[in-house]
């Protein structure tokens, strides 16, 4: 870690304190074979369970780059072999909606537009590979890391976990409005890194592991201190 | 025993400090884990290791073990059989011996600790002792009840239903119940005999002490001589691949001097394998986990190609060393392997021959499978994630098992 003239950079009013996410995988019981099955139980599942599939996936496979971004547009493509179904599945990215009702509405608008478009017998999962509805009991657990300024951040950035990260960049947005998640929030409102807070919102979890987007975030807020450092 | 702290390098102090802290929310709360044996099976192992785990975070856990005699494990042996899904023939008796072994354990255990954690079916009926208890009780169900006999699930549902919650291993094994069902997957323990680093040159010491040549590149399948492990089918997938490569086959397994079908599916794959000098066949003792652990570091590609499977912890053992592995996408395998990005699932012989022939032409997309599966392992079947979520289902139940978010 660089060091830095602390009178150059902002110092907030209040940290920036880190929260570590974790969840308890529960499972409903529920099960679907086929298409009119899943959209079924997703028009009929608690938001904890749409969380599990989507939020809950994308923090699981945090060090994959998996094709997908969701549980059922896996299953979907993988299982049911409905490529087509499973590929705008997949395009739905969940960091970029308000709430998990939203989200439950797109993936309720691709299925009942692909049940239309086809005719019956629908193809079904064989046995042993059906689709599973979990939900999650979500866990916040405070961390020793908090940041007063952006060379407080950098480095605590590259020291919580993974979930810390997953939780303050993406799962937030769904706290807050306009698209904002806890970091850019505070970035903006306490540093007043307008642009900074930008560049925290335009990160994609989708095709990219965290870690690699960690190292992104870490060289944005390094190169921003060389900036303030420079003037 | 390994300390918590000796994880610390393999899963990062984040995860150990997680624990840590979660474990402040049970300072001093009582814990005991009850099953139906101390020593061999995965249940003892795991307990062997999880309970000092536990003692060391500062949480009083305490471990017993239920007594019964043969009759009532001849009849646990049913259930067990009978909740796997095959056909049992349970008489009156049997459900009778197995009430009043539980019956008898109850007048001599003390079941008042904060939270009772049963592991399996034997002692699963000890719960009729709760009413008089103001404590959590949680079933651990180790075993694919996915499909079960009904008769025998229907005996044990009502006992099971006077938890606070159950556990099962995966989303697969859920059964409709009124309690809830936390799902936690079992796990490796990274520093074992099984899975701890070795040198690559012992490693290859160790195999060709066993007389497995390293020569070419070794294709390998651990697993016990069972049908449900498709053996046959594994040697007809590496006969179809080694007319376009060259490679050896090594099939390892325990000995099945107690199994009458083991011993027979082991003469059959010794006849098939007779006049290929390619296919080795190995029975080593159930202790040889240094042995296999070099085995499945030597290989170029690991196999389980499973026709039926509980979790199937062999493909979690090989990902872990950062192997590509072929697996056969059945029980709780496709939640360890997500297809081509961290191993490769097949559902016949004919795909495992291609897999076989594309992963020895391709090392380089091989390696990036193998690192991915390590990863994968590091962050969802290893002994810490499985601490942690227990730690999170003892806080869930002490709760009461009603809130969808907590704020520690």
């Amino acid at each position: 870690m660089k060091t830095v003239t602390p009178s150059k950079l902002t110092r907030a009013k209040q940290p920036f304190r880190f929260f570590s996410r974790m969840a308890l995988s529960i499972a409903t019981g529920t099960q679907a074979r086929d298409l009119p099955s899943l959209l079924g139980g997703i028009r009929a599942a608690p938001e904890p369970v749409i969380y599990e599939h989507t939020y809950g996936f994308l923090q699981r496979h945090r060090f994959l780059t998996p094709e997908t971004t969701n549980d059922f547009a896996g299953w979907v493509a993988a299982v049911l072999r409905e490529d087509r179904v499973g590929e705008r599945l997949a395009a739905i990215d969940a960091t970029r909606y308000r709430s998990i009702q939203e989200l439950r509405e797109s993936f309720v608008a691709i299925l009942s537009r692909a049940i239309d478009e086809t005719a019956p017998p629908y193809r079904t999962a064989p046995e042993g590979q059906e689709f599973h509805f979990m939900s999650a009991i979500r866990y916040s657990l405070p961390t020793t890391y908090e940041a007063w300024d952006l060379a407080d951040l950098a480095k605590a950035l590259g020291k919580i976990g993974a979930a810390s990260l997953y939780l303050h960049v993406f799962e937030s947005m769904l706290r807050h409005q306009e698209g904002r998640s806890d970091l850019s929030w505070w970035a903006e409102e306490e540093l007043g890194e307008s642009a900074l807070a930008r560049a925290i919102e335009a990160l994609d979890p989708a095709g990219q592991s965290l870690e690699f987007l960690r190292a992104r975030l870490i060289g944005t807020v390094d190169r921003r201190i060389a900036d303030i450092l420079r003037v | 025993m390994s300390r918590l702290r000796e994880y610390a390098g393999i899963v990062g102090e984040q995860t150990i400090e997680e624990i840590e802290t979660l474990a402040t929310c049970l300072a001093g709360k009582t814990i005991l884990n009850v099953n139906s044996t101390a020593v061999g099976g995965g249940v003892a192992e795991i307990l062997n290791r999880m309970v000092p785990l536990l003692q060391e975070l500062g949480i009083q856990a305490s471990w017993d073990v239920i007594k019964g005699g043969e009759a009532f494990y001849a009849v646990t042996k049913k259930f067990h059989n009978a909740l796997h899904g095959a056909k049992q023939d349970i008489t009156p008796k049997d459900y009778h011996v197995y009430e009043e072994t539980n019956d008898s354990n109850l007048e001599k255990l003390a079941l008042d600790s904060d939270v009772v954690f049963i592991h399996d079916p034997q002692p699963a009926a000890l719960v009729k002792k709760r009413q008089a208890q103001p404590n959590r009780w949680i079933w651990r169900c180790h075993i694919d009840i996915s499909r079960p006999q009904a008769e025998a699930w229907e005996f044990l549902k009502p006992y099971v239903e006077k938890y606070d919650a159950a556990v099962v291993s995966s989303p697969a094994f859920a059964q409709k119940l009124a309690i809830p069902q936390v799902v936690i997957a079992p796990s490796i323990d990274p520093l074992s005999d099984k899975n701890r680093e070795l040198d690559h040159s012992l490693a290859r010491g160790i195999v060709e002490k066993l007389g497995i040549p390293l020569d070419k590149p070794l294709v390998t399948q651990v697993s016990r001589f069972d049908r449900l492990k498709d053996p046959l089918g594994v040697i007809e997938a590496f006969t179809q691949a080694r007319r376009a490569t060259d490679a050896r086959l090594l099939l390892v397994g325990g000995p099945a001097d107690d199994d009458p079908e083991g011993a027979q599916v082991y003469q059959e794959v010794l006849d098939r394998a007779r006049n290929n000098p390619d296919i080795i066949i190995r029975a080593l003792p159930p202790t040889s986990h240094l042995d296999i652990n070099a085995i499945q570091r030597v290989s170029t590609i690991i196999l389980q190609k499973s026709l039926r499977e509980g979790f199937g912890l062999t493909v979690a053992e090989a990902l872990w060393k950062g192997k590509p592995v072929i697996a056969g996408a059945v029980g709780g395998i496709p939640q360890q392997i997500i297809h081509q990005h961290s191993g490769i699932l097949v559902h016949s012989v004919e795909g495992a021959a291609y897999w076989i022939k594309q992963l020895l032409n391709n090392p380089a997309y091989a390696r990036k499978l193998g690192e991915n599966g390590r990863e994968r392992v590091r962050e969802n079947f290893l002994l810490t994630r499985h601490l942690k979520e227990y730690l999170l289902a003892f806080i869930f139940c002490l709760r009461g098992a009603r809130e969808e978010f907590v704020r520690l």
